[in-house]
């Protein structure tokens, strides 16, 4: 589990922290936790983008998304999450998806990327999945 | 409207309270036909105008009682869809959805020159959800 939280930080429409992460026999691991608010969508995807590239620029790898305050998404905003999934697993990292709503479920379902893309129910889960990589 | 993003969502609402007023769809048959509106418009701001505001996109719906038909105009030089191919899975490109996720949802997706631009045609028909029984003693 986490061994620091940072506050979370109003940044556009996604809220954002740090959280340093304790793992057995492995250094410790930092994981940028963000959290959309809204639409993720062509209207705000962009903003999106920009902000995945400017903490990847600074080095971030690791990320959990919470999804439960998405209220909509679209094909743009769907390309820029999994953008920043590429690039975070491209890196060695990864990006850790949690508590889905049933905008994001119809999308992934309908792009068949809940084939490929598992969302834990969780933060937990997702939480342990991210110390565990 | 404009060719603008921030006119897309409100586009795609005003399709979904259409069907939700007069279709009485399910709630999950609202959300996917509102997405693939977003797409449809969407595709006519980003791809075909390049967000060039002062070409604008014209959006018709229609709704016989049976059948919700929406019908997006715009300028752009087009293209063909059927050169465009679903991605797999296993395909996690930034692009390349848009049109799958409008085939998914709807019944019908056509595209076709009109005009000076083009027409991008969808459509699905939609069984309307039980009405809630009258109570008794109102007819």
């Amino acid at each position: 589990m986490p061994s620091q939280d940072s506050e979370w930080t109003a940044s556009g429409v996604t809220r954002r922290r740090l959280l340093t992460l304790d793992r057995p026999n492995q250094p410790v691991a930092t994981v940028v936790e963000l959290a959309p608010v809204g639409a993720v969508n062509i209207e705000t995807a962009e903003y999106f983008r920009e902000m995945g590239e400017e903490l990847l620029a600074q080095g971030a790898t690791r990320f959990l998304v919470d999804l439960e305050q998405v209220e909509r998404i679209d094909s743009t905003g769907l390309g820029v999450l999994l953008r920043l999934y590429r690039e975070a697993k491209a890196r060695g990292g990864g990006v850790w998806f949690y508590n889905i709503t049933p905008a994001i479920r119809t999308i992934f379902s309908l792009t068949n990327l809940d084939k490929v893309i598992s969302v834990d129910a969780s933060r937990a889960a997702a939480l342990a999945r991210a110390q565990e990589a | 409207m404009p060719s603008a993003a921030r006119w897309v969502q409100s586009v795609a609402a005003l399709g979904r309270f259409v069907i939700h007023e007069f279709a009485h769809a399910e709630e999950e048959t609202e959300i996917q036909v509102e997405l693939a509106l977003s797409e449809a418009v969407g595709n006519a701001v980003k791809h075909a105008h390049r967000y060039d505001a002062a070409l604008p996109v014209r959006v018709q719906f229609r709704w016989d009682g049976q059948c919700f038909e929406v019908d997006v105009y715009d300028q752009g030089p087009g293209f063909d869809l059927s050169q465009v191919r679903p991605l797999g899975p296993e395909d996690l490109s930034d692009h390349g959805r848009g049109v799958t996720i409008m085939q998914a949802v709807m019944d019908e997706v056509t595209y076709r020159p009109a005009g000076s631009g083009n027409c991008l045609h969808l459509s699905k028909r939609l069984a309307p959800r039980p009405s809630t029984p009258a109570p008794l003693g109102e007819s």
